[in-house]
């Protein structure tokens, strides 16, 4: 057997709480599994390029049998009250994994005794078996944000909000990892926002990472940008009545630019917030225009080649958008490899009196893809790209492999890609700039090693 | 060159199971049989008459503690050289007493407790019905080649022995133990053994024997001992040799036919129906009762 027939596109449930819980600055993780989870989670996390630092210095209490027979709930409160002793953070989030979740350890009442002994501890009961990282992300993050509001007067915040700050807007459903470039996505939204007159919380990066998940309740909106930044959303809908709004795809060009504002000017109060946004939005489409301008001499059979995209549906139609209204590409193939949400996965459909639309994401990438599959069996993408026979495939590693034996061009815009990734992103004006050039490049070296294609007469 | 005959005794919880195994034990040992009964119940009280009732530590309080686990820590000989032993659980609520009944089988076989020992019979005398895959051990891996289940005429327990028939059926075509037999316990005179008797017949096993409800039990269960050894002339004394005679010569395992639990329903109300025009006067051709 040489050929694998399904492909790592994710990690466990754990692995996603543990990625979200160690990207929150200021946050350390208290991680309540058997020995290996953690060094799991890193090399699951690895797959995305960079993986995730410091692992080495997650705290674990690293259950044995012992722990399971008699249940673990005495050595997670010894590693609580050590890993306070010892390691300093505004807040410390307990995670835990299979074995405790089965035998049931009372995670909830643990984190409520270190509380009462005025430790900052908050939990998440997502666990591995609950599903895939992306799940792990949405249940960790909804119960972070649901118990950070609480230590509001127990961490001293760098700054008060005023009746002069800008509006808040947490953004949610941008998940550590899975998207390969989520710390630059998540600077390249802020960067956004504040054109428009808008501050983020965006709980992943430099900025602080507790303050804003303990003010997230606060916030004007919540903006989401997958489906897996619905639970925490509607978390805070719930618990502070803080509105919500589902963006149709993340956003990329200046489309995606154009309608983040428009939901910011549906959702949130008009105001002196929105002043420079008119300003701000011109100059991003002078910029974008200016950055895009040489790509005019490969309009034609460059630009408006066929392309397959292959990954997470909110990226996908963010792709498909940019690239089919702004660079004039044929999108032939949009195939979405992540699982269902445990909405999608019950039938239950939100669009029902409820407060978010059906699948927008799907319909958006319907709109702009001539066929759109749900499917991460290798063979059934492999079968689809020699169907569709694409120029380029937007895809993760397991999607390379097929570029080459089908001589066609590969981007990496998806997990798991084996790649570097600091701050780069494909989100908003930059992103559509650094993506554009990219894509193109991909193109050309396609052309070049692709024999079928000489007589386009693009050879350089 | 001895020959170790492995026994696993189910049936739902305080059903009697432990009375019968100890007494089994006793009158296998008074036998000449060296013999080793070890509870799998986090209750820890199987085999409290063949000890007087006297303190034993479990496999699993040695483990909790954490320090290096010895035999003679864990065991106690009894009555008539009955090596007792208790698997023992963790505090009620918390973590998993299935894998502690794992935990403390495999500890035992590091120990090398068979081959000390040099058993002729151990008795494993499981919680209830087969909760999940943790009471399952001792009818799996190869532990125990045949399990007895204990069950009285109530619905209740023939639904708990049923439920293990379809645990053994699920092990035994891969190495699992087989069923030895049904042992009817505390039985009054009447139509319990014929329910018995019938369920036995529909699932395709055989009655082991069957113990009438008696006195000199709870008697001798206050005194912290078995009927063998309190009144070993007396007549319940006399059945459990017979049933331990039987159980050390049955060779005949067989893998049994469950009924389905709508089934089950259906057969359970046809007693009923049978019961109450008993109770009314009806009388009907071949009523088995």
């Amino acid at each position: 057997m040489d050929e694998a027939t399904c492909f790592f596109r994710g990690g466990c449930a754990f692995h996603g709480a543990l990625w979200t819980a160690a990207s929150i600055e200021g946050l350390t993780p208290v991680v309540h599994s058997n020995a290996g989870c953690v060094a799991q989670a890193f090399l699951a996390a690895r797959a995305s390029g960079i993986g995730l630092a410091d692992w080495l210095q997650i705290p674990s209490t690293r259950a044995i049998e012992r722990h399971v027979v008699f249940g673990g709930g005495s050595r997670l409160r010894e590693q609580i009250k050590n890993t306070v002793k010892i390691i300093e953070a505004r807040l410390y989030g307990v995670i835990h994994g299979c074995e405790s979740a089965m035998v049931g350890d009372d995670i909830p009442g643990l984190t409520k005794e270190a509380v009462e002994a005025t430790h900052r501890v908050i939990c998440s009961l997502v666990c591995g078996l609950h599903g895939d990282s992306r799940l792990g992300y949405s249940r960790a993050m909804a119960d972070f944000v649901a118990a950070a509001g609480d230590f509001k007067d127990k961490i001293k915040l760098s700054s008060a909000l005023g009746p002069e700050s800008p509006p808040r807007v947490n953004i949610l459903g941008v998940v550590p990892v899975t998207d390969l470039n989520y710390r630059g996505d998540l600077l390249e939204i802020a960067r956004l926002l504040e054109g428009l007159g808008v501050r983020a919380n965006i709980f992943f990066g430099p900025l602080e990472g507790v303050e804003e998940l303990v003010n997230a309740g606060d916030a004007d909106l919540s903006l989401i940008f997958s489906k897996w930044g619905q639970a925490a959303a509607r978390k805070l809908l719930e618990l502070h009545t803080v509105p919500l709004a589902q963006l149709p795809s993340m956003p990329l060009g200046f489309k995606g630019l154009k309608t983040l504002s428009e939901i910011l000017t549906q959702n949130l109060q008009a105001g002196p917030w929105g002043q420079g946004a008119e300003a701000f939005l011109q100059s991003e489409q002078l910029k974008l225009e200016y950055l895009l301008e040489p790509l005019n001499q490969f309009r034609g059979e460059i630009l408006g080649a066929p392309v397959a995209l292959v990954g997470d549906e909110s990226l996908l139609a963010g792709l498909a958008g940019f690239l089919r209204d702004e660079l004039g590409a044929e999108i032939v193939l949009a195939i979405i490899t992540e699982p269902l949400s445990d909405d999608e996965a019950s039938g239950d459909d939100l669009a029902n009196g409820e407060d978010l639309p059906s699948s927008p994401q799907f319909q958006a990438l319907s709109e702009f893809s001539a066929q759109v599959v749900r499917t991460s069996d290798s063979a059934e993408i492999e079968r689809l790209i020699a169907q569709t026979r694409p120029l380029i495939i937007l895809g993760g590693e397991p999607e390379k492999v097929l570029a080459e034996k089908y001589g066609t061009g590969h981007l990496t815009v998806s997990f798991p890609g084996r790649q570097i990734v600091l701050g780069r992103t494909y989100v908003g004006i930059n992103g559509a700039a650094a993506l554009a050039e990219a894509y193109v490049s991909q193109i050309l070296a396609a052309l070049d090693l692709n024999e079928e294609n000489l007589d386009l007469g693009l050879k350089t | 060159m001895y020959k170790t005959t492995n026994i696993a005794i189910y049936g739902k919880g305080g059903i009697g199971k432990s009375t019968t195994t100890s007494n089994i034990s006793a009158a296998l040992a008074v036998s000449g049989a060296r013999v080793i009964q070890i509870g799998c119940d986090p209750k820890s009280d199987s085999t409290n008459t063949l000890r007087s009732n006297r303190h034993l530590p479990t496999v699993l309080d040695s483990m909790r503690e954490g320090k290096k686990v010895r035999l003679e820590d864990i065991s106690a000989v009894g009555f008539s050289g009955v090596l007792c032993i208790e698997s023992g659980g963790p505090v009620p609520g918390v973590g998993c007493a299935g894998r502690g009944i794992n935990a403390a089988v495999t500890l035992l076989k590091e120990l090398r407790l068979f081959e000390e020992f040099k058993p002729d019979f151990v008795l494993y005398d499981v919680l209830g019905d087969v909760v999940c895959g943790g009471f399952a051990v001792p009818i799996r891996d190869g532990i125990t080649d045949r399990a007895y289940v204990v069950t009285s005429s109530d619905f209740m327990a023939l639904y708990a022995a049923n439920n293990l028939f379809r645990a053994i059926n699920k092990y035994a075509p891969t190495g699992g133990a087989k069923l030895g037999g049904v042992i009817g316990n505390r039985l009054i005179p009447g139509y319990p053994l014929a329910i018995i008797e019938d369920f036995v017949q529909k699932t395709g096993v055989k009655l082991l024997g069957h113990v009438p409800r008696s006195l000199s039990v709870s008697r001798a269960e206050l005194y912290g001992k078995t009927v063998i050894e309190d009144e070993p002339d007396g007549e319940q004394a006399a059945v459990y040799r017979e049933l331990a005679a039987r159980l050390a010569a049955n060779q005949d395992l067989v893998i049994p036919n469950p009924i389905g639990t709508n089934d089950l329903r259906i057969w359970a109300r046809d007693w009923g129906d049978r019961l109450y025009s008993l109770e009314s006067g009806v009388v009907e051709e071949r009523a088995a009762i």
